[in-house]
């Protein structure tokens, strides 16, 4: 990905480099957009930016999801939202739930669904995926617990006893 | 090994049902290893880790008679050019740098490619309107796989693919279908617009834009979160039954209306190319279609269904190149073409 972003030129001007990547989606198809910080500047609607704070800036302005967010990356892989949201492409399946409240409005817009309705996979090497699953969130919740993040520490505890619910639910067929 | 390729049919092109129409039928599901980050985190060590423990799980799960292993990272350019000329694989499954592979049986019903966007996509091909057979199929291999394999998977958000759009069910059902009439008549814009009411895609195969190179669209779903997988069946495949009946009955129009002048078409784009001594890929397309047409409605009754669908993948580059042995300049290729084209047509 990183490759077709060095050396695109801004598709306003097609004359600057082009230094902000977004994805938006039309129709359910991705649709990157590439400008210049000029042509970005002078999109309408949009707060100015300032080289101490362009990062901010831009994360503002896309969208009111990735405000909310900031820089909140994943403890697992390392990636931004941010990050996330130019590639279109998450770093881990971790992902899905450190991401899930924006995720929720960009499930929507491209599935109009946030929740899956389908197949569960059944089979001897799943359950191990769930322990795994379980592992991870333990971890996450000790991280929250000696940062004193304790809403969010209640909030992983709360994911445990989901997965060991819905866990059991599945054992029961 | 692969070479060998050229001179078999995957089994869908033999044709099948509505397929005066319906080329193919395919549906794919994506998926990803539990406990490994996604291929755009991933070490290079996490990547070979990932191959390996998908290549154990596939070689041990006795999927298929003859099923062929090939590791793409190892592979000559040009044969993974005919892997993605035969449909087996995508073209950024074909240029990516990292451990990957494709494993495909005999028939070429059934693909997986390992390492493409996703750790593992299973694909099934079938010839004609198939998607009940070919979820069948599908369903069945991800069922065994599935036996060893541990997939990412969360009650809320299902099967955790690298990019959301897939995530969900993680399946897409696409068929590829042959609409000259429709596109005689400039309805594929109908088309188009009917499919993305009910969340679907349609595209060219080849070229750009609405303007497809010999007739030839795919028709998918876009959604997969929300839906069962019979949902998405049943979605795509009633659009293409609809779009059989309209392209169906253009052609109808067409032989009632206009009978003199098509026959007078397809004749012509018979002859020529049965007697050019250089062909294009464009040009190629173009004129097969039109035979193709004549074939699907009983006007060249001398020419099989099955014969076009062998030029429509011999008379591609990659195909043609593996024929001779050699790469080929554009000219040559063009030469060759025209000469496969007779061998078969003439």
């Amino acid at each position: 990905m990183s490759e077709e972003q060095e050396e695109r030129m801004c598709q306003e001007c097609g004359q600057r480099e082009a230094t902000i990547h977004l994805t938006e989606f039309v129709d359910g198809q991705p649709v990157p957009s590439h400008l210049c910080e000029q042509c970005y500047s002078e999109k309408p609607g949009l707060p100015p930016l300032s080289s101490a704070k362009v990062l901010e800036q831009i994360v503002g302005a896309i969208a009111p999801e990735l405000q909310k967010l900031g820089g909140k990356q994943c403890p697992e892989c390392g990636i931004s939202y941010l990050e996330f949201r130019q590639g279109l492409r998450f770093g881990c399946p971790e992902d899905y739930e450190v991401f899930s409240e924006p995720l929720d409005d960009l499930l929507k817009r491209l599935h109009g669904s946030n929740r899956h309705t389908g197949k569960v996979p059944q089979g001897a090497a799943q359950q191990g995926s769930t322990s795994l699953r379980l592992a991870m969130l333990g971890r996450e919740m000790e991280r929250a617990v000696s940062r004193e993040d304790f809403e969010a520490a209640a909030r992983v505890r709360d994911e445990i006893k989901k997965l060991e619910r819905d866990d059991a639910r599945g054992a029961q067929g | 090994m692969l070479e060998g390729l050229k001179d078999k049919v995957g089994e869908w092109l033999r044709g099948g049902p509505d397929g005066d129409v319906v080329v193919s039928s395919r549906v794919r599901l994506a998926r990803n290893i539990a406990a490994f980050p996604f291929l755009s985190k991933a070490s290079r060590q996490q990547v070979a880790r990932v191959e390996e423990l998908v290549r154990n799980a596939v070689l041990s799960c006795n999927l298929c008679a003859d099923l062929t292993y090939c590791r793409l990272d190892q592979l000559d350019p040009l044969l993974r050019q005919l892997l993605v000329e035969r449909h087996l694989i995508g073209r950024d499954h074909a240029t990516s740098d990292w451990v990957r592979a494709v494993a495909f049986c005999a028939d070429e019903r059934l693909c997986l490619m390992v390492n493409e966007e996703d750790h593992l996509r299973i694909q099934v091909l079938c010839g004609g309107l198939r998607f009940e057979d070919a979820w069948r199929e599908v369903n069945e291999v991800d069922d065994v796989l599935a036996q060893v394999l541990p997939f990412a998977f969360s009650a809320r958000f299902g099967y955790l693919t690298a990019c959301p759009t897939n995530v969900g069910t993680g399946m897409r059902a696409s068929a590829m279908l042959h609409l000259p009439a429709l596109a005689m008549a400039r309805e594929i814009e109908k088309v188009i617009t009917m499919a993305h009411a009910r969340q679907l895609t349609v595209r060219g195969l080849y070229g750009e834009g609405t303007h497809a190179s010999g007739d030839l669209y795919q028709v998918s779903n876009h959604v997969s979160l929300g839906v069962t997988e019979q949902e998405v069946l049943q979605q795509v495949s009633g659009a293409v039954s609809e779009i059989v009946s309209l392209e169906r009955a253009e052609r109808q129009r067409l032989c009632d209306q206009h009978s003199g002048e098509l026959k007078g078409r397809i004749d012509l784009a018979l002859d020529l190319l049965v007697g050019a001594t250089a062909v294009s890929s464009e040009e190629a397309l173009h004129l097969l279609s039109q035979v193709r047409m004549g074939v699907e409605i009983n006007l060249t009754p001398q020419v099989r269904l099955e014969t076009l669908n062998k030029l429509l993948l011999l008379t591609l580059p990659a195909h043609l190149q593996t024929m001779e042995g050699r790469r080929l300049e554009a000219v040559q290729r063009n030469e060759l073409r025209a000469v496969c084209i007779r061998e078969r047509l003439g």
